[in-house]
């Protein structure tokens, strides 16, 4: 079971990857999800891109997401 | 009947009018039948002009006498409608700010007013930058309208100006909060707080979303929806159009509806999110994506914690 400090740890490593340094414009937001009674890594994507299946054994989970817009 | 005779004739009737109410006993002007040309071509009407009269249902029988003369001297062509009083159709509370209610600053634009706040000893509405302070630059005292310029056909009036907000950066530091605080005049505007099991009624704030609780919003585009915190401590570029540029923000809150619908649409930034059994405020509806073929929308909110740290104002309840 991941815990929650686990998954914000996992979570700004890949912000650090894949919005800061790379700036990888098909990830739209990262962020951390419940699941069951741990946590996961959730990435929006645009399209399909390959990303690890966990971070440091954080499961991450990835799903398909229009561009965010403020309302 | 040409409409030049309906007109005379109408003329004539109006200045009839009084004293057959008299004679029936009521000097309530106010209680007549309003008369005017009936022009309308429905089944039966041969395309012509008509006298119209619109009796108000309580005054038929008392004008029984009066209504059969009339439909006599327009040697039938009259075109009888008993209806209800009339009366001005105004907005029901129109001096009045609730939660919900559409607000902007004076571009072309529409937000929502999302809860009352203390602001130093300032009573102000609690909102988003990009709503209250959609131009540039910004300032405070930039006044604010209810109900939005584009809501209100012209008729939108200065309810406050701008006195807080967050400064939206497009820097690679993130932004916390996409928020904004406007003073109301309350001589003018009265806040009308939402009672208990209206929507729009909260008791506290809270730093914790429980994500099995289901959320909730009322917005000026959607109204009252509801939906799940399904994702928390998100980073996301979030593109503004108004900027034209895309916004780093950390901290979001992401809800969802399970149908994958939206619980949101663009008008509904400034929508407090509250839990709907604790009643418990967590965040200041900020942005979202559509569902398009992605199957599913998403809405994105700010920690309301945040908010009201940053702008050093205190969450009102009544």
């Amino acid at each position: 079971m991941t815990t929650l400090a686990e998954a914000t740890h996992a979570r700004d490593q890949l912000v650090g990857e894949l919005m800061i340094e790379h700036d990888c414009p098909e990830v739209v937001g990262i962020g951390i999800a419940k699941e069951g009674d741990g946590y996961v890594v959730a990435v929006d994507v645009t399209e399909n891109v390959d990303l690890p299946p966990d971070v440091d054994g954080v499961p991450v989970r990835v799903a398909l997401s229009a561009e965010p817009e403020a309302y | 009947m040409k409409v030049e005779t309906a007109l005379e004739l109408r003329d004539q009737l109006l200045s009839e009018l009084d004293y057959v109410a008299q004679s029936a006993g009521d000097s309530d002007s106010a209680d007549l039948p309003s008369l005017g040309v009936y022009c309308a071509q429905d089944s039966g009407w041969d395309g012509g002009y008509g006298l119209s009269i619109l009796m108000p249902d309580d005054q038929r029988e008392k004008l029984h006498d009066w209504e059969r003369e009339t439909v006599d001297r327009a040697g039938g062509e009259a075109n009888i409608a008993v209806v209800g009083p009339f009366e001005a159709f105004d907005c029901p509370r129109p001096a009045h700010l609730t939660p919900g209610c559409s607000i902007s600053d004076h571009t072309v634009s529409a937000g929502t007013l999302g809860g009352f706040v203390d602001a130093g000893g300032t009573r102000g509405i609690l909102s988003c930058e990009h709503v209250l302070g959609g131009h540039q630059p910004v300032q405070s005292g930039d006044a604010v309208y209810h109900p939005a310029v584009m809501d209100a056909g012209g008729s939108h009036v200065a309810f406050g100006e701008l006195i807080a907000f967050s400064g939206l950066t497009s820097g690679s530091a993130p932004n916390a909060v996409d928020a904004a605080v406007a003073s109301y005049d309350p001589d003018r505007f009265a806040p009308d707080w939402p009672k208990p099991g209206d929507a729009g009624y909260i008791t506290g704030v809270t730093a914790e979303p429980d994500p099995t609780e289901e959320h909730e919003k009322v917005g000026r585009s959607t109204g009252t929806t509801r939906g799940r915190l399904t994702r928390f401590g998100h980073v996301a570029r979030i593109h503004y159009p108004h900027l034209g540029s895309r916004l780093l923000f950390q901290g979001i809150l992401v809800f969802e509806r399970p149908d994958g619908s939206p619980m949101s649409k663009p008008g509904d930034s400034g929508s407090i999110i509250y839990g709907t059994n604790s009643r418990k405020a967590c965040g200041l509806l900020f942005a979202g994506s559509a569902a398009s073929s992605y199957g599913r929308a998403t809405t994105l909110a700010n920690p309301l914690t945040d908010v009201l740290n940053i702008l050093n104002v205190e969450l009102l309840f009544e």
